[in-house]
């Protein structure tokens, strides 16, 4: 039927207007990412025995990158500790990194202390991540009282 | 269907048609020239769209000072990076490409790290850039914000025309076919 080719017609044309609109649309919009510390939150140190544990909660939608924490004593700086440890991530093939593990929902990296060395009270704390929209926040270095 | 509301649904369709087509067609031609001084286009796909870009001064990898008005008369697609952004690194040669293609266009892409001069030197070198990057650290983040990425993610490209304005706002990777639909819809081809 005429009218049917006629809208077939007007769909074709519309298409390509709608490819061309949501090329040109920002995949990312400010507005909707979160704020780098709710993204991440870096939710404390806490010091059982000779273990220093520190906890980040994730929010869906949102990863760190398991080879981008770094931690440091800030105070007193003559404590020395092993680690951090963290836990097996979910592993990703990233064409430029190549192998790396990234974390989601929770992570908590694990400080060994000597036997008969000092506590630290505080502590530096860098991680990094990003979000799954295709952004990536810069790196984060925090100062964290450990308790 | 009666002949009457055959007759009708045959002038819609032709009219939705021609509307659909009539605005793609004007959304995809080249934009030139735009005066500054005329009001602001409405935005696109941010506020600050049609805006006047602000300043901007930041050191090159070879540690010159240097600002936005050291690239006089040219469309300057600003790219914020980072070697630690995997996004980053995934857009890099469609920027190459671009600068490649459309230089003759009067086309400048321009790199701005948030990273260490030293990371950012090595990665153009094995990248083989040809294109220009300011570095910072802090200060990028500040300028960033000033050109409307509050949330300081990256990467983030910003096309400036050869006036001084915003054309468009990217948060996230851009890829080879988003360049050259933007090199179409903007650059004087």
């Amino acid at each position: 039927m005429a009218i049917t080719r006629i809208l077939a017609l007007g769909l074709m044309l519309v298409a390509p207007a709608a490819s061309a609109e949501s090329l040109l649309k920002p995949k990312g919009d400010a507005a909707a990412l979160l704020p780098v510390d709710q993204a991440f939150v870096l939710q404390g140190a806490t010091r059982k025995g000779r273990e220093v544990a520190i906890d980040w909660a994730i929010a869906p939608g949102y990863y760190l990158y398991g080879h981008m924490f770094k931690v440091s004593v800030d105070a007193p700086a003559s404590v020395a500790f092993s680690g951090p440890v963290i836990p097996k991530g979910e592993p990703v093939k990233d064409a430029e990194f190549g192998d790396v593990e990234i974390h989601r929902g929770a992570v908590q990296a694990r400080l060994a202390l000597p036997v008969d060395g000092k506590a630290p009270r505080t502590l530096r704390v860098r991680y990094q991540g990003c979000a799954d929209i295709g952004v990536c926040y810069p790196p984060q270095t925090r100062l964290v009282a450990v308790k | 269907m009666s002949g009457f509301s055959r007759q009708a649904a045959l002038v819609a369709a032709i009219a939705f048609t021609a509307a659909a087509a009539g605005f793609w067609v004007a959304r995809l031609m080249p934009q030139t020239p735009i005066a500054v001084s005329a009001a602001p286009k409405p935005s696109v796909n941010g506020a600050l769209e049609g805006q006047p870009a602000p300043s901007l001064s930041l050191p090159d990898t070879e540690g010159k000072p240097r600002t936005l008005k050291d690239w006089p008369g040219k469309w300057l697609l600003v790219n914020f990076w980072a070697t630690w952004c995997a996004p980053c690194m995934h857009e890099i040669p469609a920027f190459i490409a671009a600068q490649t293609r459309y230089q003759a266009a009067g086309l400048q892409v321009l790199g701005v790290a948030m990273d260490d001069p030293d990371a950012v030197r090595t990665l153009m070198q094995e990248k083989h850039f040809n294109y220009p990057s300011l570095v910072g650290d802090e200060a990028v983040q500040g300028i960033m914000e000033r050109f409307g990425n509050t949330i300081g993610a990256l990467p983030y490209t910003v096309l400036l025309s050869p006036d001084g304005v915003i054309r468009y706002i990217e948060l996230g990777g851009v890829d080879g076919p988003k360049l050259e639909m933007l090199m179409q819809r903007f650059l004087p081809l």
